[in-house]
């Protein structure tokens, strides 16, 4: 009887709530392969979903081994529990010390997500493929990419405001940060600041902000409609195709970073390494390495991201009524971030000479170029032949910059207003 | 203190600094336009 016990473990430790979690993973999947939604992260977060929901959880961790001489050492020195606990996950039960092998999805969450090495090395991959030329052409728009982030600051004060009102959902002000950054529109920004202050919803956070990110072209459109008004939207912009120098290419992420990390140490890793990347992409004499990080880089740790962050998804901390809320909150994130940028176009058209269409504001947002493409598609169908993409995608370029700076922000404001 | 106060706080300060450093970029993209124009480069190529 223990035998068959043994050999039809993972029917006998079943649960329900596994279905659930592989209902989930599944429709991550559907999204990402029928509707081409970020597909090269909700495929492998969706799959990693489900591995991590079988039977005894392998794939995150080994089942506990009896380790006799520390069960020895702690009997005679018991203040040590505290201490195997801590540094060597080890787990007492009945006076005895077992040793918990991390399986390989939790090596990778412990070495790529918790020290922040896979976002960051995703910023040095998404900086490789950033061409800032259109901005640096329309610089007006960058303010847009200041706008577009009111979103995540409106999401803390929600979030901070819903836990006031149902006091056991346990959002202070690190997790509303980590909640609120979802409407950085920016994968790799809301994983940074999330991995320093609420490891434990790293799973729903990410799920939100990549979610969000591919339902850009549902979520925004009607946003702006509400916004503006049809002359608004039909409101042409004179795009001047100025020339930009390679010198100009090359010191803008140098003196980008300077700054930043300047105003904002925290924010060195976000901005430090998007501009590493953007400068080994626009140096002239890297372009074997700029090719790298384009493409093996980004696929390589894009691919592990992806089952890293679906291998936090465990239904104990996943199916809960704060996941939900997370991910309501993530959708009031886009759409206060689209509205700032729309309401900063249409404050900027009351004192300008040089209107200003006030759906390029909604572009501010980080998601590229997949807003920009937005925008422009909505002017067309206003007008068309309103041709407003190059600003968009200033606008849009903008908000990568946007986002991180906001990123960084939050990182620096958490803890300096939680020390006063 | 209060988490709401903290709250606003964080949402004055976040995007007063948000808005500040996308200004000192406009201030240096202007810069540098202004710097490095296109022809300067041209000129020194040839």
């Amino acid at each position: 009887m223990e035998q068959l016990a043994q050999i039809f473990g993972g029917v006998l430790e079943f649960r329900w709530q596994y279905l659930v979690m592989y209902a989930i993973g599944g429709i991550l999947i559907y999204l990402a392969i029928k509707k081409d939604y970020e597909p090269m992260l909700l495929l492998p977060i969706g799959f990693g979903a489900i591995l991590v929901n079988l039977p005894f959880r392998s794939i995150w961790e080994y089942e506990p081994v009896l380790d006799e001489a520390v069960t020895k050492l702690v009997n005679q020195f018991p203040g040590l529990q505290e201490f195997f606990t801590e540094n060597f996950n080890y787990v007492f039960e009945n006076g005895q010390a077992y040793k918990v092998e991390p399986g390989v999805l939790q090596i990778l969450f412990n070495s790529g997500i918790l020290t922040e090495l896979f976002p960051c090395l995703i910023f040095v991959a998404v900086g490789a493929m950033i061409d800032f030329t259109p901005l640096l052409k329309t610089p007006k728009m960058i303010l847009f990419g200041a706008a577009a982030q009111f979103g995540i600051f409106f999401t803390i004060l929600v979030a901070l405001v819903l836990n006031k009102v149902f006091p056991g959902l346990g959002f202070d002000l690190k997790v509303a940060a980590s909640i609120g950054i979802i409407g950085a529109a920016d994968g790799p920004t809301s994983i940074f600041v999330a991995s320093k202050f609420a490891k434990h919803l790293i799973g729903p956070i990410s799920v939100a902000a990549y979610s969000y990110m591919s339902l850009v072209p549902i979520i925004q459109p009607p946003v702006i409609k509400a916004l503006t008004t049809k002359k608004e939207r039909m409101i042409r912009m004179e795009y001047k195709d100025v020339k930009v120098s390679k010198t100009i290419l090359i010191l803008f992420p140098i003196f980008v970073t300077v700054i930043s990390g300047i105003i904002a140490p925290s924010s060195v890793a976000l901005v430090g390494l998007l501009m590493f990347g953007n400068l080994i992409r626009e140096c002239g004499v890297l372009e074997r390495l700029s090719k790298a990080a384009q493409n093996e880089l980004s696929n390589l740790v894009t691919l592990l991201l992806g089952i890293t962050i679906g291998s936090t998804m465990y239904y104990e901390s996943f199916l809960s009524p704060t996941t939900l809320i997370i991910l309501l909150m993530g959708l009031v994130a886009f759409v206060f971030d689209t509205a700032g940028g729309v309401l900063l176009a249409k404050l900027m058209n009351l004192f300008s000479k040089e209107k200003v269409n006030p759906m390029v504001g909604a572009a501010g947002i980080s998601a590229f170029p997949m807003s920009a493409r937005i925008v422009q598609k909505m002017a067309v169908k206003e007008d068309p032949g309103n041709f407003i993409l190059m600003h968009a995608v200033g606008a849009n370029v903008a908000g990568q910059l946007g986002s991180i700076v906001a990123g960084g922000m939050v990182l620096a404001l958490v803890p300096w207003l939680l020390s006063l | 203190m209060g988490e709401i106060y903290l709250g606003v706080k964080l949402m004055e300060y976040g995007l007063l600094g948000t808005f500040s450093v996308i200004v000192l970029f406009y201030v240096i993209i202007m810069a540098l336009m202004k710097i490095f124009p296109y022809k300067n480069e041209e000129n020194s190529n040839e």
